[in-house]
């Protein structure tokens, strides 16, 4: 076994599952919700990607703002059609609904884009670099430039920004905030935008290391859910180490194992941890942290 | 209380809210004249709260609220309450009226005015700490960490951060030492002396009655007797509610 390359792929992955949960740690913090429709989201904006490379004909770096954009206006029309439930914080009713938009999703999928796994052909994944014995490509890199970035940026304006503060008074108490003269429905919808786009944005980055199938979603969010989880309810810098852990882990697990039983160990670690440690390894962190 | 020509910072008419079917409030009238402190006064469950509530449309719990409420003279009935908040009726509700996962300073500095008039009569950061010298002394210390006399000096201050014309406060005193209530009623004169207009509801009436101008009392949802605080002084249904106040 090549353990820098392994370690190398379980950075890479890490980031990759960090990238795609950043949007869902915002809003179960935020507003306490669990999005499992979250995975076909991922998948919609991967194949948004693909579909405005091969039929619009656009440039891969073309395609990714558009499928942001598109993963921005999904999570705003969810938002809209959920409004009264996440107001009201019903979580049980929020689970099965997001669960039916993630089925919805995919049945329109398969019916837009077909069955057929796809490759999205960004020009950086062709770009090859040697380091000793590991093997990355730009892609690789570009995901975990793109993580870093969007971790720092997001933990700097939820402990500095006036966005950022009213999330957290959205996310301790609701009710008060009005009080406070914020509107709390468009800081609700602003939270299920930036997760549409968010995790539309991790998928054009991430998704083109791998083929893409309409049925990819309900991996990602098997995932992104140990990933959040773990981190410690919305806990923006929880997550990131979540995700990196668990990719680590995942990569050596694969190569020492077999990868077909990842998903299976990784619920094998959360769920002690969860038992001993109820909320997640950064639990107490909060939104900012 | 008010001439035709002056028009009342706060106006209220036909204020009925609901939980379920009964009204658990039902004011045919109040009014709050400009620079004026009124108190409302009554026992446990006379509906002080829900009242001032219901002036905003706000409630914790499924409360359904109808009637008019006027605000320098601008019908807010069918604003919602982060609208009412903006131009200018604030409230400082019972209890927790402070973010205890966030520090004094960004409890202050998340609560900010709307709109430049808001912003003309909003009270700075740095004026907050002036008003209340404690919460400089702890402007890093975590809201949760506060005692029970400085969280609610916060929840003022948060609330005079957002510029009030008509600041509501629900119980300020409620929970502290006898020494603190008559200082933080003080400074309440003090803001009303200086222009603001407050509704201040209270359950000690001794101490109300040593700041406010006019005295509501409310009895079961009902506004059951009102007036200058110099006439109601003597009114049998003060005085029981002045003594089931002391005995308390």
């Amino acid at each position: 076994m090549n353990v820098w390359q392994q370690l190398a792929n379980g950075v890479i992955m890490g980031h990759a599952y960090a990238l795609t949960a950043i949007g869902w740690t915002l809003l179960l913090g935020a507003a306490r919700l669990v999005n499992f429709g979250h995975g076909q989201m991922y998948m919609l904006g991967a194949f948004i990607a693909w579909f405005a490379m091969r039929a619009l004909g656009l440039p891969y770096y073309a395609a990714i703002p558009l499928s942001v954009l598109a993963g921005a206006a999904l999570g705003a029309v969810m938002q809209r059609a959920m409004l009264r439930l996440t107001l009201q914080q019903n979580l049980v009713s929020l689970m099965i609904v997001t669960l039916g938009f993630g089925e919805i999703f995919e049945g329109v999928a398969g019916l837009a884009f077909g069955v057929k796994p796809q490759m999205i052909g960004s020009p950086l994944n062709a770009m090859n670099l040697q380091w000793g014995p590991v093997l990355l490509t730009v892609q690789d890199l570009t995901v975990v430039a793109a993580t870093i970035v969007m971790f720092l940026v997001l933990r700097a304006v939820m402990a500095h920004g006036l966005v950022g503060s009213w999330v957290r008074m959205v996310a301790e108490d609701p009710l008060l905030t009005q009080l406070a003269g914020v509107n709390v429905a468009r800081v609700y919808l602003g939270i299920f935008a930036f997760e549409g786009a968010a995790v539309a944005f991790a998928a054009t980055l991430v998704a083109p290391r791998t083929p893409i199938i309409t049925s990819m979603g309900f991996d990602e969010v098997i995932m992104t859910f140990v990933v959040v989880v773990l981190g410690g309810v919305g806990s923006v810098g929880g997550s990131y180490v979540a995700g990196l852990a668990l990719g680590v882990f995942s990569a050596f697990f694969g190569a020492l194992v077999a990868p077909a039983y990842t998903t299976a160990a990784a619920f094998l670690i959360m769920i002690p941890i969860m038992v001993l440690r109820p909320g997640g390894l950064a639990s107490g962190g909060g939104l900012s942290r | 209380m008010t001439t035709a020509l002056e028009v009342a910072a706060l106006e209220v008419e036909d204020l009925v809210v609901a939980y379920g079917g009964d009204p658990a409030v039902s004011v045919a009238r109040l009014v709050l004249p400009r620079g004026t402190l009124a108190g409302v006064v009554g026992a446990n469950g006379a509906g002080k709260s829900t009242l001032v509530n219901g002036l905003l449309g706000w409630s914790r719990g499924p409360a359904r609220t109808s009637g008019t409420v006027r605000l320098e003279g601008q019908d807010l009935s069918f604003v919602p309450t982060h609208e009412r908040v903006r131009r200018g009726l604030v409230l400082v509700p019972e209890g927790i009226a402070v973010f205890s996962t966030m520090s004094v300073e960004e409890n202050l500095r998340a609560t900010r005015p709307h709109g430049a008039e808001a912003e003309a009569r909003a009270f700075s950061v740095a004026l907050v700490f002036e008003l209340f010298p404690q919460l400089a002394e702890r402007r890093h210390n975590r809201a949760a960490s506060l005692s029970g006399g400085e969280r609610q000096m916060l929840a003022i201050g948060r609330a005079l951060r957002l510029g009030p014309l008509v600041l509501l406060l629900d119980e300020p005193s409620i929970g502290l030492a006898p020494r603190l209530v008559l200082t933080l009623l003080l400074t309440i004169r003090k803001l009303v002396d200086e222009g603001l207009s407050v509704l201040l509801v209270e359950q000690n009436v001794r101490a109300a009655m040593e700041v406010v101008d006019h005295l509501y009392l409310l009895e079961r949802g009902r506004v059951v007797a009102d007036g200058p605080v110099a006439e109601m002084r003597d009114d049998p249904r003060i005085v029981a509610a002045y003594l089931g106040s002391a005995r308390a």
